[in-house]
């Protein structure tokens, strides 16, 4: 049943756990800095170094930047990455956190940024009028990367029929109960994502079908490979 | 002097003093041997890359917060000691108050009002334009402030004391034969207090090095957040244990620069409560300037910082998603004070053990075995926490061996494990203050009472634990206010779902959801000045 309301690419192969939210990681901007046309749309482009001193970017604690780059790693193999992370390197002003980065394009510190889209959500429910828009990444290619959440049952579990069922409610009723709030896009596509992600941010785009599991593997190499470009 | 023993109950105490300190020491010393089998792809990838410049900012961070904490605390020490200038007598105990102000709250306190896109910012790019300079928030020096204003009571505590108890006869006897004041200050004062001094700077250090979570927020990469980052990012326990070697170098470090600062001087709080120095008044702008200092530093450190959560507090709880904090809350702040009394407990316990075994049992080994340990405070809490878990593994593949499976049930983070750890760290300070107030019971004492025929045992219970009682609090205290504000092990360490108020503050904190951690944050502030209050009223009464 599970196999059915989550879609493979949000899900372990071998049925080890499956993705419940989703939350896509994509560039956003300030529309008074930049015009729309001029505005990057690839990760790849942030590289080049027009982009210098323009761009703010997450740290290389962060998992979800991790994440990014190991499905550059995937996508390009690990040299070509490299030179991409690279680039970032050189143009990007490096944060600690997404709401940061927002901020920073915001107050017009820096003109794009790459966060996760539901930040962008949440500071929309505190100020609607918030000077920050996004646009979703790499639509002409392989799309946007995304992260999921997701839940699985334990080997030592002690209840697994009762834990199999509450993973079932909440792949399927209970995707409201998760997505309440927090802004992130449901993993079962029979479940409509919220208002705010529909008007402002619209909901069809390309995703990176990219299974969790590959770019999980990759996370140890996307570590090694941002030391080895000196990203911070 | 004649000391009955029973040899049965002297072995006794001398084994168990034994078996707690390799308890403490074994965690310690299975990451040093790591290091002996060095993983060279690892070691040469991190030296190509990331590890030279993370051991120079955890150089720089160390030196600067140790110098900063230094100054700030001392200089603080002598002018509330040595002079009367308006609001003196407050001044001198509210200094200690950001003791209960754990650095990675100051941290996201700090870089939210100060930092880039702060409000100050904001208004500074409004008045002077957008590329006007300010000094960069994020950055080793911001971090470097950050920890001094939260750690300079360390110094100032100890070097208060000193002052108080060493220095005021000296420097009295210095003025009588004719030394100007600052003369009899850096003549006679300074190197009678360098000790007290040096100890704290140690600790001050020990405690910068062991943060992960403030140096993250000012994007300040140390040793730490490189240990953090392989544990994390690569799954590779092996190379994380490694690396972390290389923080307790920096610790040894950090103990070899207190022993080389105190010189031959050893420092001993006296029992004997002094007089003090009698203090001169200041007057005009020296007056001005001096409640200025004292009230500017208590501002930033501590009052400010509480205003402003405070207000953060009530704007989320009054607003209209502020419901699912409180829902937790219960749950979080039930975890943190559970593992704070497990520790204390535990670690009081042992204490007493082993200072009493110093008493009762063969005066060689539990010489040795206090030593010992004193090792786990010496030790950053990442480094416990890994070593904890190697020797935890350890221990379950030997059950295994032996046919006592236990499945997952020891390695994979158990509550048990965390109190491990946290007794590893904790356990030091707490011996420290028991054994300051088993020092005041004579051996006579403790020889009176065998003669009169009650067992090692009956003479700790009737004797050792009534006349140290005020030790014991300390001790207490001490050991309390730590594992309360405790994060890196927890992080590591903690069982699956189980959240403490510093993981909430940090999760939140890291997210820059700064209005939800205001809550949470003013609770572990609120709780650890219960026992810096008791701490500083000892301290204004002595």
């Amino acid at each position: 049943m599970l196999s059915s309301a989550i879609p493979a690419e949000l899900s372990d192969p071998d049925g080890l756990w499956y993705g419940l939210t989703v939350r896509a990681r994509t560039i956003v901007y300030n529309p008074d800095e930049i015009a729309v046309d001029d505005l990057p749309t690839t990760y790849e482009e942030l590289a080049e170094p027009e982009w210098a001193d323009r761009v703010c970017m997450r740290n290389a604690s962060n998992v979800y930047q991790q994440s990014l780059v190991a499905s550059l790693i995937e996508h390009h193999g690990y040299d070509e990455a490299l030179e991409i992370v690279e680039g970032w390197a050189a143009n990007a002003d490096i944060m600690g956190n997404d709401v940061l980065i927002l901020e920073a394009v915001n107050d017009g510190l820096c003109e794009v940024g790459v966060t996760n889209h539901y930040y962008l959500a949440r500071e929309y429910d505190e100020n609607p009028d918030f000077g920050v828009e996004l646009i979703w990444a790499n639509q002409d290619d392989r799309g946007t990367h995304v992260n999921v959440s997701g839940g699985g049952v334990t080997t030592y579990s002690s209840h697994p029929e009762e834990a199999t069922a509450f993973l079932e409610w909440l792949a399927t009723d209970g995707q409201q109960v998760l997505i309440g709030g927090n802004h992130e896009f449901p993993a079962n596509p029979d479940v409509p994502p919220d208002e705010v992600l529909v008007e402002r941010f619209g909901v069809d785009f390309l995703r990176d079908p990219l299974q969790p599991s590959v770019y999980g593997a990759l996370n140890p190499d996307a570590v090694r490979l941002m030391d080895e470009a000196g990203y911070g | 002097m004649i000391v009955f023993r029973r040899p049965t109950s002297r072995t006794g105490w001398s084994w168990t003093s034994i078996v707690i300190a390799a308890l403490v020491v074994i965690p310690v010393a299975m990451l040093a041997t790591s290091i002996l089998t060095p993983r060279t792809d690892v070691w040469s990838q991190q030296w190509a890359t990331r590890l030279p410049g993370e051991i120079v900012e955890t150089a720089i961070l160390l030196l600067g917060v140790g110098v900063c904490s230094t100054v700030l605390g001392a200089g603080l020490a002598w002018l509330v000691s040595a002079y009367r200038f308006p609001g003196v007598r407050w001044f001198g105990w509210m200094l200690i108050l950001p003791l209960a102000m754990p650095s990675y709250i100051l941290g996201f306190l700090t870089l939210s009002t100060l930092g880039p896109t702060g409000p100050v910012q904001d208004q500074w790019r409004e008045w002077f334009g957008r590329d006007a300079w300010f000094p960069d928030i994020e950055s080793v020096w911001g971090a470097t402030v950050a920890f001094t204003l939260v750690l300079y009571p360390y110094v100032y505590l100890l070097a208060r004391a000193a002052l108080r108890d060493q220095a005021a006869g000296a420097y009295h006897a210095a003025r009588i034969l004719g030394a100007g004041p600052t003369e009899a200050a850096r003549r006679v004062v300074l190197p009678l207090v360098r000790p007290a001094i040096a100890a704290g700077a140690a600790v001050v250090m020990m405690e910068t090095l062991t943060d992960f979570a403030t140096v993250q927020y000012f994007g300040v990469d140390t040793v730490s957040v490189g240990v953090f980052r392989i544990w994390r990012g690569t799954y590779d326990r092996d190379a994380a244990s490694e690396i972390a070697t290389l923080v307790l170098g920096f610790a040894l470090l950090a103990i070899a620069i207190e022993r080389l600062a105190r010189g031959r001087a050893r420092f001993g709080q006296s029992g004997g409560a002094g007089a003090g120095i009698e203090r001169r008044r200041l007057t005009g702008w020296r007056a001005v300037a001096a409640t200025t200092v004292c009230g500017g530093v208590i501002v930033a450190a501590f009052v400010g910082p509480v205003v402003q959560l405070a207000v953060w507090a009530v704007r989320e709880q009054t607003s209209d998603r502020g419901t699912p904090l409180l829902e937790q809350y219960p749950e979080y702040l039930g975890n943190s004070l559970q593992l704070m009394v497990v520790t204390v407990v535990i670690c009081l316990v042992a204490a007493v053990v082993v200072a009493n075994a110093q008493r009762f049992g063969s005066r060689r080994i539990t010489g040795v075995t206090a030593r010992l340990v004193a090792i786990g405070y010496a030790v950053p809490g990442p480094v416990v926490a890994i070593g904890v878990l190697l020797a935890v593994i350890g221990a379950d593949r030997v059950l295994e061996a032996v046919g006592l499976d236990l499945p997952g049930a020891v390695a994979t983070g158990s509550f048990l494990v965390l109190v491990y750890a946290y007794v590893v760290r904790f356990l030091a300070p707490g011996l420290g203050a028991v054994e300051a107030g088993t020092a005041q019971v004579s051996d006579e004492m403790t020889a009176s009472a065998r003669s009169l025929g009650h067992t090692p045992m009956s003479t700790m219970w009737r004797v050792h634990l009534p006349l140290s009682r005020a030790s014991l609090l300390s001790a207490a205290i001490l050991v309390g206010v730590d594992a309360l504000k405790e994060l890196p092990i927890v992080l590591l360490l903690r069982p699956f779902g189980f959240d403490t108020l510093p993981v909430w503050v940090y999760n939140l904190a890291s997210e820059s959801r700064f209005q939800q951690a205001a809550l949470p944050a003013l609770s572990i502030i609120v709780v650890a000045l219960v026992p810096v209050a008791v701490l500083s009223r000892r301290l204004d009464r002595a």
